[in-house]
């Protein structure tokens, strides 16, 4: 493996500054995701400004010309939109770095490797031909099918890409792009047979939006949300420990075989869950913890409950640029985040070059 | 006291049989080296004396109980294994890396394990540094410390542990070499229990109380350096021809090998 030499003893700067000040890391997430949840209260075809926001939260009374509109536009429109960008952005944020620590690579992206497209044709799929099968299909049905064929593509990546455990980058892009294009291409065929409401339904998860935001949608994939968030302590030694192989991982005292099993589990669910509500959404599992180890290391213990605070401020952030940028028509949530995600992903390749053989 | 035992053990990869029906049992405060030719099995027979891979058949035991019956938590506080090129993904420090081998103990006690296995290894500058920014060599002795440490914390309930080493100096210069080796004699003569791979037979001969010579899957010798580092040995298993001396008093024995073919 060739690698690029260090700098001078002498000329070093510290690495990863704020390793060891978790508290803080996680006070200033927190604060940016308040900001970043404000900002996205107010701006908008109906603005609402700051001082409004209290009395169309409820919080006080407010000026009877405004404070029923404001009321409407925020607790029906803005809130519940506010609520899911939270927990996709969190759900594919944290998923992203569980992904990436079974992979033991920081490329793997589930928008990128096939685990995003997976889920959508599953929950495409189920709109598809669950709506034959059964009239009225229930609202849970759709993260739970999407789950399944995150679960699916995420345990057959594993078997392609990693033999005697240790996982091959070249073959997990290569076979996440493989699996991608299937699941792309199945897909596709369903919009063949869809009808005209069911073909809207599909493209909406094949673009990736948060438009479609409700509160019954968000109630869905909370659960989700909540095991993940319960999961995720039983899972951060291990995963650093999985940094050094799957072999020094045993010998250290992790069962690898029940790791992984969890690990999968997890991605899935949350990829899954993310899909369900808002379609497939690239980049967000890549960027958030790319920025998070420049800054505060790659420990899994910190990387992965700061990621579940950046996550949503990404998402907030995006989502927010998305509906001013061109208001009063919304741009897609998935070109933002590509946008300044897959210079991310390139920069990341370019660094690996040697490791891939290109 | 028998710390490590291995009863007809044999390990295939399809029809080869990578270790073929090895018996051994290493006692308590013993070096014992495994020495042979490339693709021997060595590695795989660590691999399945550290629990790592189920062979085929028999049985390894560690302090008497059958490895199976022992969960990866339970072995890891009573041996550490170093594997051969470990690489880390990820840019964890030095610290970090060597940390990993306390398990979920943290603390100043922990700092202070840390802090005295980086000097063995000579990396005590080295705590803040990105592991994968050093050098195989300078890798290969963090990676050592990492194992001196999960020792120390596994001597704390279990006594002294067992290291199970595969070629933990293949990558380093001369003097390291040396230190590394003299690091593994200290750990045996405090109750420690070492079995290493080694591919240089005078380091091998120098520090272990026991060689054990494996050609083919097969354990063919295994016995004091004397007895098993010998001419015949060397032209048997490793097709060289060789000068063995002795280094006086205790009669070390080392080699000086030459090709076969020039020897025709």
């Amino acid at each position: 493996m060739t690698m690029a030499l260090p700098a001078a003893a002498g000329a070093e700067r510290p690495h990863h500054p704020l390793a060891h000040a978790p508290a803080l890391v996680l006070g200033i997430l927190l604060a940016l995701l308040i900001a970043a949840a404000l900002s996205a209260a107010t701006v908008g075809a109906a603005g609402i400004p700051l001082e409004r926001l209290p009395a169309a939260l409820g919080f006080v009374a407010g000026d009877p010309a405004t404070v029923e509109r404001d009321r409407l536009v925020v607790w029906s429109i803005r809130l519940p939109r506010i609520a899911m960008a939270v927990m996709v952005g969190a759900l594919l944020a944290a998923g992203g770095t569980i992904l990436q620590g079974l992979f033991r690579n920081p490329l793997a992206d589930p928008g990128l490797v096939g685990v995003s497209s997976g889920a959508a044709l599953a929950a495409a799929a189920t709109i598809v031909l669950g709506d034959r099968l059964m009239p009225a299909l229930p609202a849970e049905a759709l993260p739970v099918a999407a789950f399944a064929g995150a679960l699916i593509v995420t345990a057959t990546l594993y078997r392609i890409a990693t033999n005697g455990g240790r996982t091959s980058i070249a073959m997990l892009l290569l076979g996440g792009l493989a699996i991608g294009a299937l699941a792309g291409a199945l897909t596709g065929l369903l919009v063949f047979i869809a009808d005209d409401r069911q073909l809207r339904d599909v493209t909406f998860w094949t673009l990736g939006s948060l438009s479609g935001a409700t509160w019954a949608k968000a109630a869905t994939i909370l659960p989700f949300l909540l095991a993940l968030v319960i999961a995720t302590p039983l899972l951060v030694r291990d995963l650093d420990r999985l940094a050094l192989g799957e072999a020094e991982a045993f010998h250290l005292g992790t069962s690898v075989e029940r790791l992984k099993r969890v690990a999968i589990v997890l991605v899935s669910a949350a990829v899954g869950a993310a899909v369900a509500v808002s379609g497939v959404i690239g980049f967000v599992g890549i960027i958030v913890p790319h920025l998070l180890r420049l800054i505060i290391g790659p420990g899994h213990r910190l990387l992965v409950p700061a990621a579940l605070l950046l996550g949503p401020v990404l998402m907030l952030g995006a989502d927010t640029l998305a509906r001013v940028v061109v208001a009063p028509a919304e741009l897609p949530i998935g070109i933002l985040t590509a946008i300044l995600g897959a210079p991310v992903f390139l920069g990341l390749l370019l660094r690996q070059r040697a490791q891939i053989g290109l | 006291m028998i710390v490590l035992d291995a009863e007809a053990i044999t390990v295939t990869a399809g029809s080869k049989r990578l270790v073929d029906d090895v018996s051994l049992a290493i006692l308590a405060g013993q070096v014992v080296t495994l020495v042979g030719p490339n693709g021997a099995g060595k590695s795989t027979l660590l691999r399945a004396l550290s629990g790592e891979i189920v062979p085929r058949a028999g049985q390894v035991r560690l302090g008497g109980k059958e490895i199976r019956t022992l969960g990866p938590a339970a072995l890891a506080r009573r041996r550490a294994v170093m594997s051969q090129n470990s690489t880390v993904a990820f840019a964890f420090t030095v610290a970090e890396v060597v940390r990993m081998g306390a398990g979920e103990r943290q603390g100043p006690r922990i700092e202070a394990f840390i802090d005295a296995a980086l000097a063995e290894v000579d990396l005590s500058g080295f705590r803040e540094r990105i592991i994968t920014t050093l050098s195989g060599g300078e890798q290969q002795r963090a990676h050592f410390a990492r194992v001196l440490v999960q020792l120390m914390v596994g001597a704390e309930t279990e006594g002294p542990g067992l290291m199970l080493l595969d070629e933990p100096i293949a990558a380093l210069d001369l003097r390291h070499q040396l230190d590394i080796a003299d690091s593994m004699r200290r750990f045996a003569t405090r109750g420690g229990t070492v079995l290493a791979v080694l591919h240089d037979l005078n380091i091998a001969a120098r520090i272990a109380d026991r060689i054990l010579v494996l050609d083919r899957g097969r354990l063919i010798a295994d016995g004091p350096p004397q007895a098993t580092v010998t001419e015949a040995m060397l032209q048997a298993v490793f097709r060289v021809g060789g000068a063995v001396g002795h280094v006086p008093p205790p009669g070390t024995p080392f080699v000086l090998p030459h090709a076969m073919r020039a020897m025709v």
